[in-house]
């Protein structure tokens, strides 16, 4: 079997050896500063899992993008993971992250941290946001869209469950950072025999799927926005329409 | 005979103080000269002396009062009863004329009675047999106006008005005008009315109360008001039928039981934009004295109160997500989107009962309620698994009637998307060609949009104010992804091209709509632009631009109509010219100069297989791109003025729907009308009779008005005669005292 895997993971090498077209999503990690990228088995199996469940074209990137570099703007959908300080930013790279978000881009930040949510982490995070978007994280609302573009859900889980929400702030209508404080990438992370690398807790296998599902639901949203809500106006359209 | 009137004036402009001052000074002198005298002089000398002393003051008095003698001489003047008699159309009705002419004549042979006949002018009539009833609208307040000008002041004694009452101008009582006019003439203005001697058999239109500007596919309400005069020998039914641009689109049953007059609320629900035709229609009866007044016809402009945009898409991408941004942040649309949400084959992994998604509903947006959309949006849509394919002879329909649709490439759309073995190949602005493997008829790898000649000139691919800065701002554009094998369609107008002068941007016009087709999924990168590429605000704002220009195309946003038709009045009547202008703009959406306009008009409802209606009128633009056609209507209805104009080359039309009334408004209302006379009387102070005026009603003999013709003033004080009296007066008192020895 070994050299199946090997033939396996030679496949999945040759796969990104061609650029994925633009058009395509792409997952990307975000990095600020010399960490090496968290979690990094876990976006190619969140992209696999976006392509069996949804019409999504959906690749990912697996080598981090800089804050500071020009080509953060090729990705619209950047993933910032952390267990611990971010470390000074520089203004180059906020300024960057400012024009991404401000223009139409969606950051997800999760915190990876192993038993539990990182205080620094969230420290530097909020402090991070606040800078580059002039306002705090607030709480998503249970009702928010978020919560349906695809499943219906009613908290954020990860491979922990210790927060019970997910939190964001918004630019217009739309939201341009979710943050999600329960280590949603573990819950993806995979061993190198393409099973799940780290136990979900305290709810098992159930949790990972309710896990995997707030990660499809992220990645509907940042390509359809609140395209759920148009569903209210057709019900009215037809109401409408019979009244005549 | 002349009379003579004379009056004393004082003249002295001086105050009442003034006066009080100077006849306190003439009593001091006498005072003084009493004093003077009283021990000096005997009582016969004093009485003598005093009474000189007292002349001359007096008389001093008299001068500084300044007596002036005014003497006015004037004779009187003769006075007419002008007595006016209606001789509009409407006279003919009921032997309304005949017995105008009787009552005209019983006024004549008296003295001062001074005849005319009053239409929509004042003429003198000699003889009452003369009159006829072929003026056009009563005009009763303007032939007082023009009689009071032309008799001049105080010339006329009183007004006797002989008339049906049907002037259009009273039909809502006098206004604030007619009243002024009244009161400059001053005189009673008496009216002889003409009843109906039973009234005339027929249904009218009387109103119709709607608003002239309705939104498209919203009720606008209609009150009509339907009177019924006369005892209708036909049927005890009568129609009334709500018409847009002549087709019928609401009716009423109205049971006629007699003499009445009702209102009926009806509603349409107009669906193009735009100048149409709202008319009004009762049936006829059989013995009705005109039919004129059963039809009415309003313009009626139909505006767009929400653009309702319908966007389907084969599964949420980038591009999706920044057109949904960009539409959404218009708060004049209203958007419905569908996207596929799961691959083909990806349900497996997912159980319906977990998520949100709903079934595709092909029957409800495709069947009737596509009338409820403005525009289409197709983005990288395989629609052949989701049932559409029998949909589309509707949706064919749909735009040849005004809809507007576009087409959003991607490698699901076009020849990739097997649209070449469906029917909407056969109307879209590209032919496409079978691909022939997986990944044919899309072409990945990054390109830079070229701009074909007409593409450079175009309304949608204007994105900036010059021409240097549009050439500029498309050199740092690119797009990544084409749909190949396709090629424009005869007729369809490329403006952006690919690699190897691939189409990728083609428009067209198909019936009323029209139909745009970009070939690629990369429009969404304009609005997130690479971070090396240079200018991306520019990138950004030229993203909206293109979506919003090519959007006020496809929609015929007035700014982007290649003509446009304004007449230069609401409503227009059989015979009487009328103006069209028609403004033309070029591709550029610049004023068109120099180019020819021809003008066909066109009774509505159309028939169909009609074509090549003949050209009324023909023009050339102007510097403002403007033409001015005259037109004409033969018969009242309503109408539709098609105009055609070639702009670069390629053939513009325009159109617009113009109401022509049946008649004037003298025509409309049939019935006398004598509360409309009483209005003046009473204004006036002037009597009413019906029919004819009894003898001794009118003054018989002429009032005289007087006129002053001399005019003279004596100077009393300035007369010679006076300076001698008081000369002697003084002379002899100073000779007196002389002799008294008192000098």
């Amino acid at each position: 079997m070994a050299w199946l895997w090997l033939l396996l993971c030679l496949g999945a090498g040759t796969a990104h050896a061609t650029p994925a077209p633009r058009s395509t999503v792409q997952l990307v990690q975000v990095r600020l500063n010399d960490h090496a990228p968290a979690r990094p088995s876990a976006l190619r199996a969140w992209a696999q899992e976006v392509r069996l469940r949804t019409s999504v074209r959906i690749a990912h990137e697996s080598s981090p993008v800089r804050a500071e570099s020009p080509t953060l703007l090729r990705y619209p959908l950047l993933i910032l993971a952390g267990d611990g300080a971010l470390g000074a930013v520089s203004n180059v790279a906020a300024a960057r992250l400012r024009e991404h978000l401000s223009s139409g881009g969606l950051l997800i930040v999760d915190d990876v941290s192993q038993s539990g949510p990182s205080p620094s982490f969230d420290r530097d995070v909020r402090r991070l946001v606040k800078r580059v978007l002039g306002q705090g994280l607030r709480p998503v609302p249970s009702n928010d869209v978020v919560y349906r573009t695809f499943y219906r859900l009613a908290q954020p889980f990860g491979r922990r469950a210790d927060v019970r929400i997910l939190e964001g702030v918004q630019v217009g209508k739309r939201w341009a950072v979710l943050y999600c404080r329960n280590d949603l990438l573990g819950a993806f992370s995979q061993s190198t025999s393409g099973g799940p690398a780290l136990p979900v807790l305290p709810g098992g296998e159930r949790q990972r799927e309710l896990a995997w599902r707030l990660g499809i639901n992220l990645v509907v949203y940042a390509v359809s926005l609140n395209y759920k809500d148009d569903h209210t106006h057709v019900g009215h359209l037809l109401r409408r329409r019979r009244g005549r | 005979m002349p009379h003579v009137i004379g009056r004393l004036e004082w003249t002295l402009g001086w105050g009442w103080t003034a006066r009080l001052v100077v006849l306190a000074l003439a009593l001091t002198v006498l005072g003084f000269a009493w004093a003077n005298l009283r021990h000096h002089a005997s009582m016969r000398e004093r009485a003598a002396l005093l009474g000189l002393r007292g002349a001359l003051v007096l008389g001093l008095l008299v001068v500084f009062l300044q007596p002036t003698w005014v003497q006015e001489r004037s004779a009187g003047r003769d006075r007419v009863i002008a007595v006016l008699v209606d001789a509009s159309r409407s006279m003919g009705h009921n032997q309304r004329l005949a017995r105008a002419r009787q009552a005209a004549k019983s006024l004549s042979g008296r003295a001062g009675v001074r005849l005319y006949a009053v239409g929509e002018r004042l003429r003198p009539l000699r003889d009452p047999d003369a009159l006829d009833a072929e003026d056009g609208d009563s005009d009763l307040v303007g032939a007082l106006s023009q009689l009071a000008e032309t008799a001049g002041p105080s010339a006329v004694a009183a007004v006797v008005v002989i008339s049906d009452g049907l002037d259009p101008k009273l039909s809502h009582g006098l206004s604030d005008a007619a009243r002024e006019t009244l009161a400059t003439l001053g005189v009673p203005v008496h009216t002889v009315s003409l009843p109906d001697l039973a009234p005339l058999p027929d249904v009218a239109i009387t109103a119709v109360r709607a608003s002239p500007f309705a939104f498209a596919r919203n009720v606008l309400p209609i009150e009509i008001d339907l009177s019924v005069d006369g005892q209708p020998a036909g049927p005890g039914e009568i129609t009334v039928v709500a018409s847009l641009d002549g087709v019928p689109v609401a009716s009423r049953l109205v049971s006629v039981d007699g003499p009445r007059r009702r209102t009926i609320a009806l509603e349409v629900q107009p669906k193009l934009l735009g100048g149409h035709v709202l008319s009004v229609a009762a049936t006829a009866l059989p013995n009705e004295v005109t039919r004129v007044n059963n039809r009415v016809h309003r313009a009626l402009h139909v505006v767009r109160d929400r653009v309702r945009v319908l966007h389907l898409a084969g599964h949420p991408s980038w591009d999706t997500r920044f057109l949904r941004s960009h539409l959404g942040a218009d708060p004049a649309v209203d958007l419905i989107s569908f996207y596929i949400m799961v691959g083909r084959g990806g349900g497996v992994f997912v159980r319906s009962a977990d998520t949100t998604l709903i079934p595709f509903p092909s029957e409800q947006l495709f069947g009737p309620a596509l009338d409820d959309f403005d525009l289409i949006v197709f983005s990288d849509f395989d629609f052949a698994p989701f049932g559409i394919e029998r949909f589309l002879p509707n949706m064919r329909r749909w735009v040849s009637h005004g809809g507007a649709f576009a087409v959003f490439g991607g490698p699901e759309a076009l020849s990739a998307g097997g649209y070449e073995r469906s029917s909407i190949a056969l109307w879209l602005p590209v032919r496409l060609d079978a691909a022939s493997g997986a990944n044919d008829g899309w072409r990945e790898g990054e390109f830079s949009p070229r701009r074909t000649e007409l593409g450079t000139r175009h309304a949608i691919t204007r994105l900036a104010a010059t021409d240097a800065d549009n050439e500029a701002l498309w050199r740092r554009l690119t797009l990544a992804g084409l749909n190949s094998r396709t090629t424009p369609r005869e007729g369809a107008a490329v403006l952006l091209q690919g690699p190897e002068g691939a189409p990728l941007l083609t428009v067209s016009e198909f019936g009323e709509g029209r139909i745009a087709v970009l070939g690629t999924d990369s429009l969404w990168s304009w609005a997130f632009p690479d971070g090396e590429t240079q200018g991306r605000d520019a990138i950004r704002a030229a993203y909206h631009h293109f979506l919003g220009r090519m959007r006020g195309w496809l929609l015929k946003d007035p700014a982007f109509a290649a003509v446009q038709l304004s007449v230069d009045r609401d409503v227009l009547l059989p015979g009487q010219p009328a103006v069209v202008v028609a403004q033309v703009l070029g591709l550029d959406q610049r004023p068109a100069q120099g180019v020819r306009v021809v003008l066909r008009p066109v009774p509505l409802p159309a028939d169909a297989d009609a074509v090549g209606h003949p050209a009324a009128a023909q023009a050339t633009t102007d510097a403002a791109g403007q033409a001015r056609l005259r037109w004409t209507p033969p018969i009242g209805g309503p109408w539709r003025l098609d105009v055609e104009a070639t702009v670069d080359g390629r053939v513009r039309r325009g159109r617009v729907a113009v109401a022509v009334a049946e008649a004037a408004d003298e025509d409309l209302h049939l019935q006398a009308a004598p509360e409309r006379l009483a209005a003046l009387s009473q204004a006036t102070s002037g009597q009413r009779w019906r029919n004819t005026p009894p003898a001794t009603a009118v003054p018989t003999a002429p009032d005289r008005s007087p006129v002053v013709h001399e005019h003279s003033r004596t100077e009393l004080w300035s007369s010679p005669w006076v300076a001698l009296a008081l000369l002697l007066l003084l002379t002899g008192e100073w000779a007196l005292r002389r002799r008294w020895g008192l000098a």
